[in-house]
């Protein structure tokens, strides 16, 4: 190579470095004279030279350079040139970068190192290049265009190196496989370049002997484009051939630029240009959806794949015929494409697609650089859109577009997006580019190779369509988020996007295919509408797994469709309640989906309750008809409703299920909670609020993607979140059993082997799992929790651990749908020790009032009213009740509204959010359920013997703990006393497990001197008698006992532990756990530390086959498998 | 909350909805709502609710089902 010309050096400080620069080289290699070809490694030069010099040169320099800095300018002219440029001598300004840069530089900021934005094409010749030619004409190049010398440094500035020589390495390819010349060609390809050292080009020449050889150039985004790579293409010909300097006289018009920009000049018109994207995105949808096959994580990373289809003219025939009567550019004809083939997958009609533009002034035609900005250009689709009129709406979008362009994509992002809202990318999430490169390549030393660009196993979208117009053909490529898409998944995607295309194009004047959002004559969608379209979309989609169970989106349908053909059969109509006593499930879910699809609302019913309370709650809810799957639950409703076994249903043809439309208003579901006159209150819930809380919530969005954990009873209201959030959104409902629940252990596998991405919590629940297994939640994408006031040292626990990537407190009674206020949990409110309860749903508003019903000033605390679309009518059959909770609001913007009462009293904070206090009257959370203490009392008032009784609830480290203080009255001759055990197990058969009070038996009810129920005196009774060792009147099933010693250890360990989770100094072997107010909970909590201390894991469901503490021991000892001697197997595990 | 509020009096108000509540007497009432002539305590209130407020069912269902 021949010695090139330096720049001239500026003035005597360059010439100072230049000579420093040279003692520096003088020294540590020996030389006598050094000059700007000499090159350090071939002057002898090793690694450790290179770090004792590069030491030298930072004292020199008086700069942080980098110690490998000589492996980059190994040349000394090169060297010197760049230490002149970083030294700020000859160097021009850095300067504040463009808006298409900035764009493109934070996304770099946001995922350094990776390839999304490097431009690999590779150009295959038949025969071998001059590499010195090359080399020579590369960095000529760089002297030409200022861009191919530009570096970007933080905070976002762009400076440019007086001199670069841009890497050209050679490779020997003669006997290389071709899977090594791919991986090679992919590394080349993927390498990340160092953006704040320029160039950002390199090339790869491969020698492949008599098979040719191949030039791969990999050039950063941003400091190219479309334009760009033509110009080099033709300027890197012109030089390597030996041509003079001068700008391209062939031009890169029409070859390889950017359709939109070929609309050519448009006046802008930056005054209204804020004013008109404003009305465009007014609304705009936040997201697309995309019908992905994995969970939708937190972040979308860059790693991304491609598909790829190429189209031949001959099948592109109809559309490009069409395109020409409709006189549509081939750029709009494709946009025009895909967005009837977007609309097509994800059943959006209201879309937005990112769509690149070239902000090129006339000066800068001949410039490399990058140009390029994107529009989010939006299309929505009424029902009736043909392509026809989808194609006008296209050009007339585009068109107004560009004459409001001069709005860099950057400011509209500041100014429509939420700057917190990071799970999406901002305004659009695909785009589209459409490039004909049928005449792009190179032409050197008289070879010819066509331009091909070469992917670089990344993503810049959720997905982009890229459409390459070639020689021969047209290139489709979705190029897919790899977080989103499996390859399989993306490439059943892309070809149905491109079949609805085909669809669409043959009979332009019908109306699109695909999906239709399933409009009823009302003009509302329910869920169950949602679920219809998932099912017509995706028949084959897993709706609900169980176990080794599954079911498909299409036979939920088919299936649902047949109980509401049944049902409607058998007489029943619209507005009608369907009791469905069953556990959380397939059925269950089937049964309430065929309930909505009549026309009917569902009345979930607790299987585990009494059969006295699921009857009066049956009657109170005037259900009409009953659906069940078991026996025992139809004969429990023989002769108080229609019965009907879902097995018969199913054997209805689904074809007579007509669908019903229905409104807002219409009742989705009958809800019941505990009522303090002693009745459950059946909550009547429409179908709007169960839209407010899932379709159309904000605070998670639920995607195809997302795998539900199904834990709640169904019959509890978060069960509405669980179902509905998942099969409204396409996604996955997993159930997860009673003994996942129960135990840590179990739940961590679960959530783990079924890749749960969102689960809802009650902080009971939350808080043992926290206990024992904190690093549980890892994967999940959404964990929420509520039902009562959470622990913040729980959270703390957890996010000092393993926390998934958003954890959500979620507050609100079932009157208000499930939830009221949601907020986004952040290590600061830990840190504070406050989780605010957060923000009201979309069109629901909370109001901390008070007495006198007026606002609560910050600081302040007053009862927390909550209103807007989640709100249920009232209580079925309890006018006067509804009146109460529901009160006129005056507040509202619309007359007419309600607020309903929580009864919550909250504290209004400094910036106006809410903070949970507690409760005003009697009502308790116990493992998330709403108790009503009086409900509890009435229930005990009505034993036999009992002459007085106060129900109270204390904290306890489990939750709220019911205690029930009974005395007897007047003993009868010959009837036994009042015994607690006895009165429990009554109780048992009136009242749900969680509603069980702890009995205790007084003499009689203390009071205080103004003459109501002394709750101190009473608490201290129970510590007196629980400290006194063998609490004689709490419940007990063998008597008193004398305290047996412990033969071995493992009897001790389980008594003792008996003893800390029952928090009782009593443990006799007869000891029933459910009687001396265990619960499944406490259960869990016992067996789980049983667990940690012996090794033993004894199963929920055998322990309660036998709840006293004898048959636990025996229990654990069976599982340690020792008969005679115990002995602890192993010691702490955590 | 009886305690809070055992003295005061109250008005029967219904909205477009026919939806029955209750309100504090002498407090405007809210947009939408309209005061039906019985006033009382809060309990007399209620229990006139009881008797008058049978379907609870807002109006705009009702006319959807076809009914009034």
């Amino acid at each position: 190579m021949a010695e090139r010309p330096l720049p001239a050096p500026g003035n005597a400080a360059v010439a100072d470095l230049r000579e420093g620069v040279a003692d520096i080289w003088r020294k540590t290699l020996g030389l006598s004279e050094v000059r700007d070809e000499h090159h350090f490694f071939d002057e002898g030069g090793d690694s450790l030279l290179a770090v004792d010099a590069a030491t030298l040169l930072r004292e020199l320099t008086g700069t942080e350079l980098a110690l490998d800095i000589l492996y980059d300018y190994p040349e000394f002219g090169a060297l010197t040139t760049l230490l002149a440029g970083t030294d700020g001598i000859s160097a021009p300004e850095p300067r504040a970068l463009t808006g298409p840069e900035e764009r493109l530089w934070i996304t770099e900021q946001l995922h350094h190192g990776s390839a999304v934005y490097h431009i690999a094409v590779r150009y295959r010749f038949d025969g071998a290049l001059d590499a010195a030619r090359l080399r020579a004409a590369l960095d000529a190049l760089a002297v030409e265009h200022e861009a191919l010398r530009r570096g970007f440094v933080r905070p976002g500035l762009a400076v440019a190196a007086a001199k670069v020589s841009v890497p050209l390495r050679w490779v020997d390819g003669r006997n290389i496989p071709e899977t090594s010349v791919s991986e090679l060609l992919d590394t080349e390809a993927r390498t990340p370049f160092d953006l704040a050292r320029p160039p950002l080009l390199r090339a790869l020449l491969l020698d492949q002997g008599d098979s040719g050889s191949q030039l791969l150039l990999t050039v950063h985004h941003l400091v190219c484009d479309g334009i760009s790579l033509s110009l080099l293409e033709s300027e890197l010909q012109r030089l390597y051939e030996g041509g003079r300097k001068g700008p391209s006289d062939d031009g890169a018009d029409g070859h390889g630029r950017e359709a939109a920009s070929s609309t050519g000049e448009v006046k802008p018109e930056p005054g209204s240009a804020l004013d008109f994207w404003h009305t465009a995105l007014a609304d705009a949808p936040r997201g697309l959806s995309l019908p992905h096959d994995l969970p939708r994580p937190a972040r979308l990373g860059t790693a991304g794949g491609a598909h790829r289809v190429t189209l031949t003219d001959e099948q592109l025939a109809p559309v490009f015929a069409f395109a020409e009567q409709e006189r549509l550019s081939d750029f709009m004809t494709w946009l025009a494409a895909y967005v009837v083939g977007l609309a097509a997958v994800t059943g959006d009609r209201d879309l937005v697609v990112a769509v690149p533009l070239s902000a090129r002034e006339r000066e800068q035609r001949d410039e490399v650089g990058m140009f390029v900005d994107v529009l989010p250009l939006r299309f929505t689709l009424p029902p009736g859109t043909t392509a026809r009129t989808l194609v006008r709406q296209v050009r007339r979008v585009v068109t107004q577009a560009l004459a409001h362009r001069r709005i860099p994509f950057q400011t509209l992002v500041e100014e429509f997006w939420p700057s917190g809202e990071r799970a999406r990318a901002p305004l659009a999430q695909t785009s589209l580019t459409y490039l004909d490169t049928s005449w792009c390549g190179l032409r050197l030393g008289g070879h010819w190779a066509e331009r091909e660009q070469l992917g670089t196993g990344t993503a810049k979208y959720e997905v982009l369509w890229q459409v390459t117009k070639r020689a021969r053909g047209t290139v489709c490529e979705l190029e897919y988020a790899a977080d989103l898409f499996t390859a399989e998944h993306a490439a059943a995607v892309h070809e149905r996007l491109l079949t609805a295309v085909r669809d669409a194009f043959a009979a332009p004047d019908s109306e699109l295919p695909g999906p239709i959002t399933p409009t009823t004559a009302t003009g509302f969608t329910g869920v169950h509408d949602r679920v219809r379209r998932h099912a017509e979309v995706r028949p084959g989609a897993t709706a609900v797994q169980h176990g080794a169970d599954t079911i498909s989106y299409g036979e939920l349908d088919r299936r649902a469709r047949a109980v509401a053909a049944g049902l409607r059969t058998a007489g029943f109509v619209r507005g009608g309640v369907v009791a469905v006593p069953m556990e959380r499930g397939i059925a269950a879910v089937t049964a309430c989906l065929g309930v909505l699809y009549a026309g009917g609302a569902y009345l979930p019913v607790d299987t585990a309750q009494p059969a006295g309370r699921t009857r009066d709650i049956v009657s109170a809810a005037a259900a009409t008809a009953a659906v069940v799957s078991d026996e025992g639950a139809a004969g429990m409703l023989a002769g108080v409703v229609p019965v009907h076994r879902l097995d018969e249903l199913l054997a209805t043809d689904p074809q007579l299920c007509e669908p019903v439309p229905l409104t807002g208003a219409d009742v989705a579901y009958v809800m019941c909670t505990s009522g303090s006159t002693g009745q459950p209150k059946a909550v009547i819930v429409p179908h709007r609020a169960v839209n407010r809380l899932v379709p159309d919530a904000e605070f998670v969005t639920f995607s195809p993607g997302d795998r539900v954990a199904h834990v709640s009873n169904p019959a509890f209201d978060a069960a509405t979140f669980e179902v509905w959030g998942a099969l409204a959104g396409g996604g996955v409902l997993v159930v997860a059993d009673r003994d996942v629940l129960l135990s840590p252990a179990r739940m961590r596998a679960f959530l783990a082997e079924q890749r749960i991405t969102v689960m809802f919590l009650t902080v009971t629940l939350f808080n043992q799992l926290v206990d024992f297994a904190p690093d549980a939640f890892r994967h999940l994408r959404v964990l929420l929790f509520g039902g009562e006031k959470q622990d913040v040292r729980r959270l703390e626990r957890l996010f000092g651990e393993h926390p998934p990537a958003q954890v959500v407190n979620g507050y609100g009674p079932t009157e208000n749908t499930t939830f009221s206020t949601t907020h986004a949990v952040t290590p600061q409110d830990i840190a504070a020790g406050v989780i605010p309860l957060g923000r009201p749903l979309p069109r629901s508003t909370a109001y901390a009032l008070d007495e006198s019903g007026k606002p609560v000033p910050p600081g302040g605390t007053g009862e927390l009213y909550v209103g807007g679309d989640g709100l249920a009518h009232g209580y079925l059959g309890a006018p006067e009740l509804t009146a109460a909770a529901f009160v006129p609001d005056p507040f509202a913007t619309e007359p007419g509204q309600r607020l309903y009462r929580t009864g919550d009293q909250v504290r209004v904070g400094p910036d106006g959010g809410y903070a949970y206090v507690g409760r005003f009257d009697d009502q308790v959370k116990v493992r998330g359920h709403r108790v009503e203490l009086a409900e509890v009392e009435w229930a005990v008032r009505r034993q036999a013997g009992v002459a007085d009784a106060v129900v109270l609830s204390r904290r306890t480290p489990d939750g709220a703990e019911i205690l029930a203080f009974v005395s007897a009255g007047a003993r009868m001759e010959g009837t036994e006393p009042l015994n607690a055990a006895s009165l429990s197990t009554a109780l048992r058969a009136q009242l749900p497990p969680y509603m069980l009070p702890t009995v205790v038996v007084v003499d009689r009810v203390p009071v205080t001197p103004n003459g109501k129920a002394d709750r101190t005196a009473l608490l201290d009774t129970l510590s007196q008698t629980r400290r006194e060792n063998n609490a004689p009147d709490v419940a007990q099933d063998t008597g008193r006992q004398p305290q047996e010693p412990h033969p071995d250890e493992v009897d001790e360990t389980v008594a003792a532990l008996w003893r800390k989770v029952l928090d009782t100094e009593r443990a006799l072997p007869g000891d029933d756990f459910l009687n001396l107010g265990g619960h499944s909970l406490k259960a869990m909590r016992l067996l789980a530390l049983l667990d940690e201390e012996l090794g033993a894991d004894v199963e929920l469901v055998d322990f309660l086959e036998n709840p006293t503490l004898g048959g636990l021991a025996a229990l654990v000892r069976e599982q340690l498998g020792e008969e005679d001697t115990a002995r602890p197997r192993r010691g702490r595990t955590s | 909350m009886s305690e809070r509020t055992a003295e005061a009096q109250y008005t029967v108000v219904c909205n477009t909805e026919e939806q029955y509540s209750i309100w504090a007497e002498g407090r405007p009432v809210p947009g939408g709502w309209r005061h039906t002539g019985v006033s009382g305590t809060k309990e007399e209130c209620l229990a006139h609710i009881g008797t008058v407020w049978t379907d609870m069912r807002p109006k705009s269902l009702r006319v959807a089902m076809g009914e009034n």
